[in-house]
């Protein structure tokens, strides 16, 4: 199983004060992240055609404690997808 | 173009006349003798268009047929013949009419961004005020327009999507229960309509808007500043910088039309914070300190 950027939608993203917006275009909804969850998504939005595994994105960000939940956020508003490899 | 204070008091007494307010023309249509002279009073220094021009909005303020007409008198506030609201009681319908209107610009106006924002602007700068009702953003315009700066609005910042800039709608300014003494008495020179009391927010009070904010209404503003203003009469006066990316959130949550202009609104919002200085600030009723404090910040803005 590996996460990848969720391509069902478009998004558009600017940085304010290190924190990172990003429009959702399927939700209309406007999000906001900062600290571990904005370096999280900036892998997958940065290379939007890469798929990592949790193992890889732990070694990509050692610094994260709680990835899973982490991963389970992103997911929840769909900017992050799980698929099967 | 004419003003109600040029123009023949004959079309005025007719109740039907359309108002040049900002980029808006608004067709008033009352029969209601407070609302003709209150309109009159407060919209003295707006220009007056001919009555065939095309109006962006045809307001109607009337007395419901039947019963009503007698027991507990009520008014009806329509926009194109629609009735977005119940009733008030009749001696409402000065009030009624700006809240109305501030309804039909916020719900219909989707060629600008907007926010629930006092604006004021000094040296070609805007200073923006957004907030929630009671936060005492109204109180602080008011304040700031008496004390040298340029009313732009009191309750709608419209901001134009393609370049920025900050549109003047200079309606009057609504003032509510201790605030109304409270600018009274700071500025007595001010004109005032009557109160209003026992209203959904309270007593209302309607400033009329500065004639020299009304000439200038068409010079937009370059926004530079936004502050979030707190009321706090126990709190020490402060004013700390706000997180950038809180504000855009803050801003979004409190904006009319954001979530209808979708990616649009997104970059439009993106454009104004980026530009501007975003402050926190919670004042306790010092107006000196609180105006020197602006003048101050968009000053530097200005730099």
């Amino acid at each position: 199983m590996k996460w990848q950027l969720d391509h069902q939608f478009d998004f558009q993203q600017h940085t304010l004060s290190k924190n990172l917006l990003i429009y959702h275009s399927g939700s209309g909804a406007t999000h906001l992240l900062s600290g571990d969850s904005k370096m999280l998504f900036k892998l997958f939005i940065d290379q939007p055609d890469l798929k990592f595994s949790k193992d890889e994105l732990c070694l990509r960000l050692l610094d994260i404690e709680s990835i899973d939940a982490m991963l389970t956020k992103l997911q929840s508003l769909h900017l992050i997808q799980l698929i099967e490899e | 173009m004419l003003n109600f204070r040029q123009n023949d008091s004959k079309l005025i007494k007719t109740g039907q006349f359309v108002l040049k307010i900002g980029p808006f023309n608004v067709r008033v249509d009352s029969a209601i003798e407070s609302v003709i002279s209150g309109v009159s009073f407060l919209y003295e220094d707006f220009p007056l268009l001919a009555n065939d021009n095309f109006a962006d909005y045809y307001v109607r303020i009337y007395s419901p047929s039947g019963v009503r007409r007698f027991w507990r008198k009520q008014v009806h506030f329509a926009f194109d013949q629609y009735r977005p609201f119940k009733p008030l009681p009749y001696q409402q319908a000065l009030p009624f009419f700006e809240w109305g209107l501030n309804w039909c610009i916020s719900g219909y106006a989707h060629q600008y961004l907007i926010i629930h924002s006092a604006v004021v602007e000094k040296y070609g700068r805007a200073l923006i005020l957004p907030g929630e009702p009671g936060s005492g953003k109204s109180t602080l315009c008011s304040a700031l327009v008496n004390s040298g700066w340029r009313l732009l609005s009191d309750e709608l910042t419209l901001i134009e999507r393609e370049s920025g800039f900050i549109v003047p709608v200079p309606r009057p300014v609504s003032l509510k229960n201790e605030s109304i003494d409270l600018i009274q008495s700071s500025f007595p020179d001010v004109f005032f309509s009557a109160t209003f009391h026992d209203t959904t927010k309270g007593s209302v009070a309607l400033m009329k808007p500065p004639a020299d904010s009304v000439k200038r209404m068409m010079d937009k503003a370059l926004p530079a500043v936004v502050v979030f203003p707190k009321y706090q009469q126990d709190k020490d006066f402060s004013v700390t910088q706000f997180n950038k990316a809180e504000a855009f959130m803050k801003l979004a949550e409190l904006s009319f039309n954001y979530p209808v202009l979708g990616a649009d609104g997104f970059e439009s919002l993106y454009q104004l914070v980026n530009q501007c200085q975003t402050f926190d600030f919670v004042y306790n009723g010092n107006f000196e300190k609180a105006i020197n404090c602006f003048e101050q910040l968009i000053l530097e803005a200005s730099e």
